[in-house]
């Protein structure tokens, strides 16, 4: 059983705490969290550790680090989602996450806080439930509390939510607009290794649904490439045996946003960049020379394209010019990085220059891993198409509408 | 002002004073003074105020209970109120005072809320049940092992959830309980909300392995996973053979329930009861449905990435006891530069269980990649781990070999891993050893690595004894060993000692049946028997005026052993000359294969 839960600044120090169980848990874990955080550099200490007298599980959300402590033996992943939930829950009501922003608010987290776990083993952690139960602040609702001098957090009416059918969606939602949106964000993983080869390309990709339908719609969803997909896994209200019999979607959307579904689509042959690196290094100094290129065609232009180089400890100073974007070095992480932004047609952005190496050494032992990122707006690069969508069950025609997006993730170089 | 604030008439007031109180709870300070005020404010009309009421009481009312105890009538009032959410507060405030006087109130209370028309009460319900069970108190245990009963018998599945949580709280060894609501358990499983369903699959667990028994006794230290299908056999008779039926026998149709019901909990979004899910697939699912659980957890490590580590060292276990569950999924396992120490550590240990002959070149060459690495402690892994594929794998020894040999002349930080991987290595495949000695020897005066040259000179002493091929080399490198040994570290001292015995021990028993034989051939050896002989002198000699005690200690024990031919002399052989076993490189993270995977230990 969770007992405690800690919201942690990025200088350490406890923002808010709520404890669940009567025996209180003391703040000297906090910092004796920290000290152990401190010693491991700049890497995060793994997200459940074991102190003296209790278990420490914790999460960093935008350098708020909420922190939960359990003394009794428990799934470790429960209390990693738990965190999870309440965080996005909190930025979900908030608008945001950050120190201030909780310092201003208080009162809804705690009342939040307190709703959604019941001594110690998670209640209610549904967004449109709680939103029923604890009205959130909205610049509507401040205002009136300031002109009328009355503030309520609360509907005096039951919240119909608690006696739906399903748990996830109050029976008697109703919008002026009826719409709904489905965004596909992909993230590219790829590696390449010092030949320039494909060493593995995978996509990883969320369907994010905002959904403002009155009723109770029953949606089905169908892809038309379906079995490209090589893992999948849905929010609880996709039915199952429909996506098991014929892959397709069968839901009851909860109102507002959520997350649909997140898949991934493997052995992906189409990275859209290119970089080919090249280093030569003798006497002390390694010239370098790094050329960026489209290769395929995406479809739609890349955008924010930006290479990070970091070196290895032996490089001491760099010396870098581009030929096209801007290369900027910080001293304290050792890090080059190039901003390219768009690769223009005529010219392809080549980066060269030296870099000096520590006295004593002549030759680079080590080799970097360059970072490259980039995001194409308008498709889904692992192919992934949707077929149809159709609504039931309700007497309006919505508006639907389709975006797709791309971001690398985790596309690596190696030297 | 808070104590104004809260003895205003005002309800806005009120409201304003609590909300403070409540900011500074949240920051941790100590505002239970102000509860005689609080307390009054129960009693009001304004929903707002109720409810920051409420939250206040449940927060302090062990520490005041006495105060606490004056309004339980406004609570049991509050129970029987039109708004479901106040009946849940007033019980959830009731059952938090932790007083045995009102233990059977509450539990009245608890027992009217079961019945209660809105699920939320009842999950309301079902939660104090636990609480009340934590006061310690024997007398009501029946009454809460019924209440427990009836909640799980709900057909809400969010009430049954929670129930299940009650259940593990206050009787978990109730089995019969579950007999009866098995299959409309199971039924509910996946529309109960995610914390449910994990409370739910964990009953179910253990409900199954009470019943059948067929999880062996992991208070064991030497159990190992691998142990579970011999343990099934025994026990179910032909439960487990899994390439010839495909279906369970009648009496085990829970186990097939269970098994149906939790399939599609792996697709979930909720990683803790994908992993739940997972383990109860792991521990009884037949063998060739086992592969269910590869990908989706697999596709954890990419879908939640706060989960990673302990999803990684589940899998780690896994590994160890079924390879060939994760061979074909290599490729998720390679290092990303954005991965903490502590993952590729998990992830390096993985690839070293899991690599085959089919997939070993890639394994291998991704390893290769990673001792280029910048990250010097990622390079060492890494190296140790190639030490272990060749371990494991006698097909890619003679590649592992060469690339370790590389790396001795090349790399200066990572020699001493070379080294110990390659000294692992000869040990298991003595046919290798010619040429991986004499290159060694050969580049003797580079390695300048104290614990690595030790290691060298301990092979060098190993392998003359079986080796004589190497007759030749030995003596050169002797003489060379000879000259620097002043400059030596004590660590390296005492290995040369420990090789130079070997070697002296070895050749004068050679010397001996040779000057019985007699053979002309063997003139050249008993020359370089006695530079042998020579070098032996010397050493000891300036072993025994060393700033070290051990060294001059062990020079001394040699020498002595050497002037007395009896007993001390057959002692120092069998000190030396035994055989020695192969020794396995550790892995590289915490072990954890004795305890349950999916808990805490992981």
């Amino acid at each position: 059983m969770i007992q405690c839960l800690f919201l942690l600044s990025d200088a350490g120090d406890v923002i808010l705490e709520k404890q669940w169980m009567g025996k209180r848990v003391e703040r000297s874990i906090c910092s004796w969290f920290w000290r152990q955080r401190s010693e491991m550099e700049d890497q995060d200490p793994p997200s459940v550790i074991a102190s003296p007298t209790h278990y420490l599980l914790h999460i960093v959300r935008e350098g708020v680090t909420f922190l939960a402590c359990t003394a009794s033996e428990m799934p470790p992943l429960l209390g990693i989602e738990f965190l999870c939930k309440v965080a996005s829950v909190l930025e979900n009501y908030l608008g945001g996450l950050n120190e201030d922003i909780l310092k201003d608010n208080f009162v809804i987290v705690y009342e939040i806080l307190d709703e959604m776990m019941d001594s110690g083993f998670p209640s209610t952690t549904e967004p449109s439930v709680l939103k029923e139960i604890i009205a959130p602040p909205n610049l509507v609702s401040r205002v009136l509390s300031v002109v009328t001098g009355t503030s309520s957090s609360l509907n005096a009416a039951s919240p119909l939510a608690t006696s739906s059918q399903v748990s996830w969606r109050a029976s008697n939602v109703k919008h002026s607009n009826n719409e709904i949106y489905f965004d596909l964000v992909e993230e590219m993983d790829a590696v390449f290794n010092r030949d320039g080869f494909v060493v593995k390309c995978e996509a990883y990709g969320e369907i994010q649904a905002t959904s403002r339908l009155s009723g109770m719609p029953e949606l089905s969803l169908t892809f038309a490439n379906a079995d490209i997909l090589h893992d999948v896994n849905f929010h609880p209200c996709v039915r199952y045996r429909a996506w098991e019999a014929d892959q397709m979607l069968s839901f009851i959307p909860p109102d507002g946003a959520f997350k649909l579904m997140s898949y991934r689509v493997k052995g992906l042959k189409n990275p859209p960049l290119f970089v080919r690196p090249q280093l030569s290094s003798g006497e002390g100094i390694c010239r370098v020379n790094v050329l960026v290129g489209l290769r395929g065609d995406p479809g739609k232009p890349v955008d924010a394209i930006i290479v990070q180089l970091p070196w290895p400890p032996s490089v001491v100073s760099t010396n870098l010019s581009p030929s096209v974007g801007t290369v900027t070095y910080s001293f304290s992480t050792k890090v080059s990085t190039w901003i390219i932004g768009r690769i223009p047609k005529d010219k392809s952005p080549c980066l060269s220059g030296t870099l000096q190496l520590e006295p004593g050494i002549n030759r680079l032992e080590e080799f970097p891993t360059f970072l490259v990122g980039f995001k194409i707006q308008g498709t889904a690069v692992s192919g992934l198409k949707v077929d149809k969508m159709d609504i039931r069950n309700v007497e309006y025609r919505p508006y639907k509408g389709f975006r797709a997006v791309t971001r690398a993730a985790s596309y690596e170089i190696r030297t | 002002d808070i104590p104004t604030l809260l003895d205003s008439r005002y309800d806005a007031d009120k409201a304003q004073g609590l909300k403070r109180l409540i900011a500074l709870m949240a920051q941790g300070q100590d505002v239970s003074t102000f509860f005689p005020q609080v307390v009054k404010g129960v009693a009001s009309q304004s929903l707002e105020v109720k409810k920051l009421v409420y939250i206040y009481l449940v927060h302090y009312a062990d520490k005041r209970p006495d105060e606490a105890l004056l309004s339980i009538n406004s609570f049991q009032r509050d129970l029987s109120d039109i708004n479901p959410l106040v009946r849940a507060w007033a019980l959830r405030a009731m059952s938090g005072i932790k007083v045995r006087a009102v233990g059977p109130l509450v539990i009245m209370a608890a027992n009217k809320c079961a019945r209660d028309p809105s699920p939320y009460v009842r999950r309301c319900a079902a939660n104090a049940v636990s609480k009340i069970h934590s006061m310690g108190d024997e007398q009501h245990f029946d009454e809460l092992v019924q209440l427990v009963s009836i909640l799980l018998n709900d057909n809400y599945p969010g009430v049954a959830g929670a129930a299940a949580q009650a259940f593990i709280s206050v009787c978990p060894e109730r089995y019969s309980l579950l007999s009866s609501s098995f299959r409309k358990l199971c039924g509910l499983l996946y529309e109960a909300d995610e914390w449910g369903q994990i409370s739910l699959m964990d009953i179910l667990m253990r409900y199954i392995v009470a019943k059948y028994g067929v999880v062996r006794d992991f208070s064991s230290a030497n159990v190992e996973f691998s142990c579970l299908q011999q343990a099934h056999e025994e026990n179910g008779g032909d439960f487990y053979k899994a390439d010839t039926r495909s279906s369970f026998p009648d009496e085990r149709w829970e186990v097939r329930l269970m098994l149906s019901s939790t399939l599609s909990l792996l697709r979930s979004q909720n990683s803790a009861v994908v992993l739940q899910a997972a383990v109860i697939h792991w521990y009884f699912s037949p063998g060739n449905e086992l592969s269910n659980i590869v990908k989706p957890l697999l596709f954890l490590l990419r879908s939640s990435l706060d989960a990673r580590h302990v999803v990684l060292a589940n899998i780690l276990s896994f590994s160890k006891c079924e390879p060939s569950l994760f061979e074909a999924y290599f490729e998720d396992f390679f290092i990303c530069s954005s991965d903490s120490q502590a993952i590729q550590t998990l992830k390096l240990d993985i690839l070293t269980n899991i690599v085959s002959d089919f997939s070993a070149t890639q394994i291998l060459q991704e390893l290769e990649a990673y001792i280029r690495n910048p990250n010097s402690q990622l390079a060492a892994d890494a190296v140790n781990s190639i030490g272990r594929c060749a371990l494991r794998l006698s097909s890619t020894v003679a590649i592992c070999t060469k690339g370790l040999l590389k790396l001795v002349v090349s790399r200066s930080s990572l020699v001493v891993q070379a080294v110990s991987s390659l000294r692992a290595i000869m040990q298991k495949h003595p046919a290798e050893q010619d040429q991986v000695i004499l290159h060694l020897l050969r580049n003797l005066n580079h390695i300048l690595e104290p614990t690595a040259r030790e290691v060298v000179i301990w092979m060098i002493g190993e392998q003359a004894i079986a080796r004589p091929a190497l007759a030749e080399g030995i003596p050169v490198a002797l003489r060379y060993l000879a000259k620097t040994f002043a400059d030596e570290s004590n660590g390296t001292k005492l290995q040369v000692l420990n090789c130079l015995a070997k070697v002296s021990f070895f050749a004068a028993d050679l010397y001996l049946t040779e000057k019985i034989i007699q053979i002309i051939s063997s003139s050249q050896r008993c020359s370089s028997l006695k530079t042998v002989l020579l070098i032996l002198q010397y050493i000891l000699d300036l072993a025994a005026c060393d700033l070290n005690y051990d060294v001059r200690d062990r020079a001394w024990i040699l020498r002595v052993s050497k002037l007395d031919p009896g007993v001390l002399s057959k002692a120092a052989n069998s000190m030396f000359l035994r055989q020695k076993s192969v020794p396995v490189l550790p892995s590289l993270s915490l072990q954890t294969s004795t305890f349950l995977p999916g808990s805490m230990s992981h």
